[in-house]
């Protein structure tokens, strides 16, 4: 081959490449621009003319801010872009400018704006991608538009759905509780004698309907504190109260249940545990929980123990027991709802919401909660508490629970 | 308890008002197992036609009911000078915060919240009726 004819054959096939490329980039559905230091639009694809209902000629060698209609700008008889003075502040303008002189990308700034498009009906949610590039020794930035109305919509009909899905549980349980409280009611006056002398079969009978009612409030009870824990919409009342006294209540309540399992229960409470700021009811409920897990899962002539004692500006409260234990497996997943720790040919009673309820309620409190368990030599939970109470946690942060989980 | 018959020579009545019947019907067997004797309105505006006959020493009142809530008939009842001072125990749901001021207005100061233990509803009226 000649020379000539290499020429000719290279030429051919940087031609078919360059028009190929061209085809391709006017076929891709996201929109691609050009542009230049002064923000000039150099090159542009067929997905921008479309959205933005300008032809090419309309485009190229303009502004890509009056391509985009500018996002400060209102209405198309104000001035020009650049001509105004909220101009310096446009996010479109300074995020290219902090491109073109850092040389990085900017990676999928999201923006909610219909003033981009042709159709100002839609209400379209697209994102910006920004990257630096170099061509013929001159610096660009292609500007990618994504379109992420899809993607936005879904997203709202999944919170959509999320919120009828708690209002269901929500308005399911309350509408259980009104028979379920009846239905207990009417079991307690048989029961206590009030309809007349009961005989011991009769008796034992309403004894284990009454149980079974009592279960499935308790269980409707926890759904319905987890879904307002959740949801946000539990009420805490953070007062200064003898934490000490708290602990010695729950204590007591729990007695009944120790005795019934012939269980021993131990209070040790260090002198320095005194005021604190908490909510006692929740911390009761919390307390009153881990004491009857650690009750139900030790068997006959076993210990329980509630300690508590202050470390710095935290009080640490103990509940430990000498039962059966957690396998180290189901360690990190005791907290997760309606998670049940598997015990072979024991069927020990429980919602599975017990925990992570308590761990809500820690973590309302500024708190935090941890585990340490043994396989048959037992289990210990311990919840730390600043004396102080939360202090103006940070609303919209998630502020996640700390666990420390060992052995 | 025991302490509230002996100080008390006649046998109280209590007017229970409450439009879900299974509720009241356990109310009343329980009310009537502690001696007192119980009479039982339906609603608001049933349970003011009730007092034009009997004259009770305590009333139990719903707040939501159809017809006339139990908030309503309370305004009524405090306008109406054979009634004002008829002592009067609400039986409220949690989420009625804004009526509960009301009433707290009008001069009812004791609540129970429902879903409520008998006991705990037995302590407010044995307290209310010794006052």
């Amino acid at each position: 081959m000649t020379d000539i004819q290499t020429n000719e054959k290279l030429n051919f096939i940087i031609k078919l490449k360059s028009k190929s490329l061209e085809v391709i980039f006017d076929a891709v559905p996201v929109g691609l621009m050009l542009v230049d230091e002064r923000f000039i639009v150099e090159r542009v694809n067929q997905f921008i003319q479309h959205r933005t209902g300008k032809s090419y000629q309309e485009i190229i060698n303009t502004s890509i801010c009056d391509v985009l209609n500018c996002i400060i700008k209102q209405n198309e008889e104000e001035s020009d872009c650049t001509q105004c003075t909220q101009c310096s502040q446009c996010a479109l303008k300074t995020n290219i400018l902090k491109v073109f002189q850092t040389l990085k990308p900017i990676e999928e700034i999201e923006f909610g704006n219909n003033n981009f498009f042709k159709d100002k009906s839609l209400n379209t949610w697209f994102s910006l991608t920004i990257k630096p590039v170099i061509v013929d020794e001159r610096k660009y930035v292609v500007v990618c538009l994504n379109d992420l109305t899809a993607r936005k919509n879904a997203e709202e009909k999944l919170a959509e759905s999320m919120k009828l899905k708690q209002q269901f549980i929500s308005t399911v349980s309350h509408e259980l509780r009104t028979p379920l409280t009846a239905i207990r009611e009417g079991l307690n006056i048989v029961l206590e004698g009030v309809a007349g002398k009961l005989k011991d079969r009769q008796r034992e009978f309403l004894q284990l309907s009454k149980r079974n009612v009592d279960r499935l409030s308790a269980l409707i009870n926890d759904v319905l504190d987890f879904q307002k824990l959740e949801s946000g919409r539990m009420n805490f009342n953070f007062t200064s109260a003898n934490l000490a006294e708290t602990i010695k209540d729950s204590a007591e309540t729990m007695k009944l249940m120790a005795k019934s399992h012939n269980v021993e229960l131990a209070v040790k409470i260090d002198s320095q545990v005194g005021m604190a700021v908490y909510d006692a009811n929740k911390i009761i409920q919390v307390l009153n929980n881990l004491l009857s897990n650690a009750i139900k899962f030790t068997p006959a002539e076993g210990k329980v123990m509630i300690s508590a004692n202050v470390i710095n500006d935290t009080v640490a409260i103990t509940v430990a027991d000498n039962g059966m234990g957690i396998p180290k497996e189901d360690l990190p997943k005791i907290f997760e709802r309606f998670y049940r720790v598997q015990r072979p040919g024991k069927e020990i009673p429980g919602t599975g919401l017990g925990l992570p309820i308590v761990a809500q309620i820690i973590d309302k409190h500024a708190g935090t909660i941890s585990v340490e368990s043994e396989l048959t030599k037992g289990t210990s939970f311990t919840i730390t508490l600043p004396l102080k109470g939360p202090q103006e946690m940070d609303k919209n942060k998630d502020e996640f629970l700390e666990r420390t989980i060992s052995k | 308890m025991l302490g509230l018959f002996k100080s008390k020579a006649k046998t109280s009545t209590i007017l229970v008002v409450d439009d879900e019947p299974d509720l009241v019907s356990t109310i009343k067997a329980r009310l009537e197992w502690n001696k007192f004797k119980v009479e039982t309105a339906s609603n608001g505006s049933l349970a003011l036609e009730k007092l034009e006959t009997i004259t009770p020493d305590l009333i139990l009142l719903d707040g939501n009911m159809p017809v006339m809530t139990g908030f309503q008939m309370l305004e009524k009842m405090r306008q109406d000078s054979r009634f004002k001072s008829i002592p009067v125990i609400m039986l409220t749901a949690v989420c009625e915060s804004d009526n509960i001021a009301m009433a707290g207005s009008l001069g009812v100061t004791e609540y129970v919240t429902k879903p409520f233990e008998y006991p705990q509803l037995l302590e407010k009226i044995t307290q209310t009726l010794e006052k």
